[in-house]
């Protein structure tokens, strides 16, 4: 990418102020790769099915609450295409728009990120033993005590 | 790094310990305050593990330090800009602690230099409890940050936004701290509506405390015959309600609609600089009568202070475009205590308005622009009773470039084509005003 700034001052004149920006930029800049996500949850969970949009309010925050009372803990992935392709479906962000949206709350004492973990595993050993755990997977988990949760169209 | 951390740790240490000579208890306490923050701030930057903040179990701390510099062709704005001037940074630390599965306790530390304005004093930027009883309803207790727009609650925070100036027509720097944060109480909520969206509402109602070395001081008594000594709000409230459209998805992007409402009382007290002078019709003519000789205290009373806004905020995919509307009028009644004469009153209505749009070409590079307009008399945006007539405006033409080098350090240049002289101060710029002028803004932050 190229980015030619020129700014002319002259002393006792009118400042004059060119930007010339010159983009290649867009050959960098590559969109999340799309995969089949599973939304899961722990058995505690009463919830069988929410709707995208209250996926959206639960990693963004806004909804902390099932709808028996229980508090929601989330939980992501720390892995780039997993994390955001699930962002980009269900959060409607791009990494870096949900990075910036919980810098906002962090930084005005409003709100508490999301735990990430380093790998599916980890995911689901925390979502298997937290109650009122949600997180995403890549792939179905086999044998596991989680609860698969219904997306409603 | 660690070594880094290790000598910064050191040389914390040793200048404590040279403040120990230092006599005087009080500077002593904000001497070590500021070295205490900034040494806080730079060990937890120094020391890779925390880049991502420092967690341990269910306490949190982020923090973040600005310096930025500034440059202006013409006039003097916020700072000596004419000459150049890097008396423009923030730094803030903040705590967050999860008491239980409702409540939560945090505060940031806060200081910051622009021109004369701060002087680097560290402050409570907030500190609040908040307990969640629904999504619909939570409380927050302490003191909060004033909702106000899209930007006004993290306007100190450089690293959250594109732009480094905010659209004076909505943000103005003058009246930033007379709604900054309040000492008092809030509520908030999500309230679903199906297919409709969501609304989600912020509502805060307390007292607002502002030191003499305020920006609002200097704008207040600026070319007028009195100097303020006290100045202080007990009466503030304050919300804002975004509706979330159901334009909302990959496709069409996502539309949300806001309003703001501010209603302040604002107290000051002042004592005249020169004679209060009034002609006065006589059987010899008009003859000059001093109302008050100079020292005489005066009364200021802005009942009420009265912002009204309207924000749009549309997202799609990297694009994001905005635009804000914000109506101010203050009543202002002067009078002067104890002598039984009617106050002087007046009142000012002021309006501004911004479109602004921003495009992420990837995770490192984004460029934004705003054009934004203020007229301090919306009544006489010509400028017909003010000299010079560009008194009566400040518009203003923005680029900005904005790099993230990583997810912790962002570098940001910004110009500004400026039309206009309102928000300028006459006591900045004793030499007069341009119209047209030049600003030019380089800023760096670095956040974990």
């Amino acid at each position: 990418m190229f980015i030619i700034l020129v700014i002319d001052y002259q002393m006792g004149a009118k400042m004059r102020f060119y930007v010339i920006v010159l983009f290649s930029t867009f050959f960098f800049c590559s969109a999340a790769a799309s995969a089949e996500l599973f939304i899961v949850s722990n058995e505690s969970v009463s919830t069988d099915a929410l709707s995208r949009m209250e996926v959206e309010h639960i990693f963004l925050g806004k909804k902390r609450k099932w709808d028996d009372g229980n508090p929601i803990v989330c939980g992501m992935l720390e892995a780039h295409d997993v994390k955001d392709s699930f962002l980009q479906e269900y959060v409607k962000k791009s990494g870096s728009q949900f990075a910036m949206y919980w810098k906002k709350m962090m930084f005005t004492g409003k709100g508490i990120p999301p735990k990430s973990f380093g790998s599916e595993e980890d995911l689901i050993r925390f979502v298997e033993t937290t109650n009122g755990a949600i997180g995403y997977l890549s792939k179905m988990p086999e044998q596991k005590k989680l609860k698969i949760i219904k997306i409603l169209r | 790094m660690h070594l880094l951390g290790i000598l910064f740790f050191v040389s914390c240490v040793s200048r404590c310990a040279l403040f120990q000579k230092v006599k005087s208890q009080i500077l002593k306490d904000i001497f070590m305050m500021r070295s205490f923050l900034g040494y806080a701030i730079v060990l937890f930057l120094v020391f890779p593990g925390f880049a991502n903040g420092y967690m341990m179990d269910d306490l949190m701390i982020h923090g973040f330090i600005s310096q930025g510099y500034m440059k202006s062709d013409d006039n003097n704005f916020l700072a000596q800009t004419e000459d150049g001037s890097f008396q423009f940074n923030e730094m803030g630390i903040n705590f967050t602690s999860v008491i239980s599965t409702n409540l939560h306790l945090g505060m940031q530390f806060f200081a910051r230099d622009q021109g004369k304005y701060g002087n680097d004093e560290v402050r409570i930027d907030w500190a609040f409890g908040d307990y969640h009883f629904k999504d619909f309803l939570g409380i927050r207790v302490g003191k909060i940050k004033v909702p106000m727009g899209l930007y006004n609650e993290y306007r100190d925070m450089d690293m959250l936004r594109t732009s480094i100036l905010l659209p004076q027509s909505c943000y103005p720097e003058p009246f930033r701290d007379t709604s900054l944060a309040v000492k008092g109480a809030g509520v908030y909520g999500l309230v679903p509506l199906g297919k409709a969206g969501s609304i989600q509402y912020q509502a805060v109602h307390g007292a607002i405390h502002m030191d003499l070395d305020s920006p609002i001081i200097d704008f207040n008594q600026d070319a007028r015959p009195y100097s303020i000594t006290d100045i202080d709000t007990d009466d503030v409230l304050a919300g804002t309600v975004f509706w979330s459209t159901p334009i909302h998805g990959d496709r069409y992007g996502s539309l949300r609609i806001g309003g703001t409402y501010y209603e302040s009382k604002l107290s000051t007290t002042a004592s005249l600089t020169e004679d209060w002078i009034m002609m006065v019709e006589t059987p010899f003519g008009l003859q000059p009568v001093t109302l008050a000789p100079g020292g005489t205290p005066l009364l200021l009373e802005n009942d009420p202070t009265l912002f009204i806004g309207g924000s749009v905020e549309y997202v799609r995919g990297r694009l994001t475009i905005a635009a804000e509307y914000l109506s101010q009028r203050i009543d202002i009644s002067m009078s002067i205590p104890g002598t039984g004469m009617p106050p002087a009153e007046f009142d000012i209505e002021a309006e501004g308005y911004y479109a602004s749009a921003s495009y992420r070409f990837c995770d490192w590079f984004e460029l934004g622009t705003y054009y934004s307009e203020f007229y301090p008399d919306k009544d006489d945006k010509d400028g017909d009773k003010m000299e010079p007539d560009y008194l009566a405006w400040l518009k203003d033409f923005s680029l900005t470039t904005r790099f993230d080098i990583n997810p912790f350090w962002t570098i940001k240049l910004e110009g500004h084509l400026m039309d206009g002289a309102a928000y300028l101060l006459a006591s900045d710029n004793p030499e007069g005003f341009e119209e047209e002028w030049f600003l030019f803004i380089a800023k760096t932050t670095f956040s974990f």
